[in-house]
């Protein structure tokens, strides 16, 4: 029997932002760890970052089919109301915050670094580096509302 | 976690009509069962929409189930002129 005074039982919502946190945090391992057997050089082009980018997506859908699924499951409760919405507007706003902050220390790292190698940078790197700065916030959003509903906001 | 200053009377008048259970409740008004939970708990205020549903469902006024208590009142009242 489950106690009707506790927040044991997670809503659809709860379990939609858990799989997202994991698939999220499965890609962005996958990527990094194929990204630093290839020493972060790897060219846009090349047929080894086209399966990188593949498989990204295959996890990607597979998360996306298993969400699904969790919409359209069993119970009768509904699938989204206006506590759900608040929480992830709360949630959006967290993880903008670090963005900025990220974002802000990403462009003093390359502005008032002196030691910096500039050659070194290279725009695919830029590029690696905003799709991981996207990642965290993905991750930073999904962490934020995990803890709301965790907490019985 | 901090509670809202809104007390209510939901689990109360829940018990009284049935009783009613929290799914029940939630699928009457269209929302989560763990939105009963948090409103029961009193850690979550509603929506002034849903506040009227809620006691729509118990066929009373809004204030018969949401509570908002009274501002303390001012340790030095400004003097009347």
């Amino acid at each position: 029997m489950i106690a009707e005074n506790t927040l044991e039982t997670v809503s659809k919502q709860e379990k939609i932002a858990w799989v997202s946190l994991i698939s999220t945090l499965l890609i962005t391992g996958y990527f990094v760890s194929k990204m630093f057997d290839y020493d972060w050089q790897l060219g846009v082009y090349s047929y080894s970052m086209a399966k990188i980018v593949a498989n990204s997506i295959f996890l990607g859908i597979v998360a996306e089919l298993i969400c699904a699924a969790i919409r359209r499951g069993p119970g009768a409760d509904a699938v989204e109301d206006e506590r759900d919405t608040q929480i992830r507007t709360r949630a959006t706003i967290i993880s903008y915050h670090f963005l900025v902050v990220l974002l802000a220390a990403a462009i003093g790292t390359l502005a008032f670094s002196p030691g910096l190698r500039l050659d070194f940078v290279t725009p695919l790197l830029v590029a690696y580096v905003l799709l991981a700065m996207l990642s965290a916030t993905g991750i930073v959003k999904n962490v934020a509302e995990i803890v709301q509903y965790r907490r019985g906001v | 976690m901090t509670k809202t200053r809104i007390t209510n009377r939901i689990k109360e008048l829940r018990q009284a009509s049935g009783p009613l259970t929290q799914e029940q409740l939630a699928a009457l008004v269209g929302i989560t069962r763990q939105t009963v939970i948090a409103l029961e708990a009193e850690k979550y205020a509603p929506s002034l929409e849903l506040a009227f549903k809620i006691a729509r469902v118990f066929s009373v006024s809004v204030e018969d189930v949401f509570i908002y208590p009274d501002e303390p009142a001012p340790a030095n009242p400004p003097a009347p002129r």
